[in-house]
């Protein structure tokens, strides 16, 4: 691959990686009240929480646990593209929503994060 | 040293292919003597019954520069004790009678390995001058090595900023990571402090699966994003990772921001675990 197909192809995982928000968008204005609603630990299943925040980025572990994310930015998958990974990142992102289910599928624990300036 | 069955193969093919090559040399050699009726010598029957694949080791020497880094950069970590840890590289590794020693042409030491996976690293000038290397009966690339530096006093749910900016540096220095040695990484390690100086991107594994980290110093506290959280998304290349067996346990910490943005040695991250309450 030649140098510049190289850094168009770099380019455009990124903006495929750089949507503007993960799932439907609910999580763009999800406040902690409605989150405390929206999300029972213990009790909220995977199909509740995509109804209710669309699909996730889904990350499944060798413990039978899995975690799904939110994010307001960019994806996490720009974390990992080298050379763009030194541009952009998704830890700069203004909000995220990580979701951690246990091996029944039910919502173990979960956390709703803002970037602090 | 203690060898697994799984561990040898029937036979070297590169050392067979040499000797081969050496055979048909001598062969070679032979030829004309052969030709002219001579009776030819007698050639020695060499049997091969086999060889040890690659060990996962790395140059004592190497270890050494880790200590070494560690000493120089005390001031981040006064009372701090330095291990070494090993964790499986790959999902199938056999961690079960795990051995580790120091070997070389003249060198045998015997190193006791914790039930934790971790070991200290005698200084021993002979087996530097050896050319030793710290060796596991395991094949090369299966295990994932880190430094473990541990201060005293901070609790079982938290790792002290200092302890982890020195493990980083050891990791460097002691060429421990499993990482491309592409020439600019090469170029990074032979700074004097490349984990203060350079954004690095590298992977360290917090004792149990992990879900949050919050960074605490006093009342300040900050959590970490899940941008450092369990690995990147995205794997170039495979091959050259180690974490990726370990991915419930894999956090980054971006040293050269956080102490850029004040963050001081004695800062806790604090460990929200996936299998415990919420702290």
């Amino acid at each position: 691959m030649t140098a510049p197909r190289f850094l168009a192809a770099l380019l455009l995982a990124a903006g495929v990686a750089g949507c503007a928000a993960t799932g439907n968008g609910a999580v763009t204005t999800l406040t902690p009240e409605r989150a405390v609603q929206a999300i029972v630990v213990g009790t909220s299943t995977r199909a509740d929480i995509e109804r209710a925040f669309g699909q996730a980025d889904v990350t499944r572990f060798a413990n039978g646990y899995e975690l799904w994310l939110y994010q307001v930015g960019y994806a996490k998958a720009v974390d990992g593209i080298p050379y763009v990974n030194l541009v952009v990142s998704s830890a700069d992102n203004r909000r995220e929503l990580t979701i951690l289910f246990d091996r029944g599928g039910v919502v173990r624990k979960y956390r709703l994060m803002d970037r602090t300036p | 040293m203690h060898q697994g069955a799984n561990d040898v193969t029937p036979i070297d093919v590169k050392r067979l292919l040499g000797r081969l090559a050496l055979g048909c040399a001598a062969a070679a050699c032979l030829g004309p003597a052969a030709a002219s009726g001579q009776a030819a010598p007698a050639i020695p029957v060499v049997e091969v019954l086999g060889a040890a694949q690659p060990r996962d080791e790395k140059p004592y020497r190497d270890l050494l520069a880790a200590l070494d880094t560690v000493e120089r950069q005390r001031r981040l970590a006064p009372a701090a004790t330095l291990r070494f840890k090993v964790w499986p590289r790959r999902e199938d590794v056999d961690m079960a009678g795990l051995e580790v020693r120091i070997v070389g042409p003249h060198t045998d030491i015997p190193v006791a390995l914790a039930a934790d996976r971790t070991f200290a690293i005698p200084r021993d000038a002979a087996a530097a001058a050896d050319n030793a290397t710290v060796r596991f009966n395991r094949k090369a690339g299966s295990l994932a090595w880190r430094a473990d530096v541990r201060s005293p006093g901070v609790p079982a749910n938290a790792r002290r900023l200092g302890d982890l900016m020195l493990e980083c540096a050891a990791d460097v220095k002691g060429d421990l990571f499993a990482y491309l040695h592409h020439p600019i990484n090469v170029l990074l390690s032979k700074l004097d402090e490349p984990c203060r100086t350079v954004p690095l991107n590298l992977f360290n594994f917090a004792d149990r699966p992990v879900f949050g980290i919050t960074l605490v110093a006093g009342e300040r506290r900050s959590m970490l994003p899940a941008a450092f959280l369990h690995g990147d998304a995205t794997v170039p290349f495979p091959g050259h990772e180690d974490w990726l067996a370990q991915r419930e346990r894999v956090y980054k910490v971006k040293f050269k921001a956080l102490y850029d943005a004040g963050w001081p040695d004695d800062t806790l991250l604090v460990f929200d675990f996936m299998d415990e309450e919420t702290p």
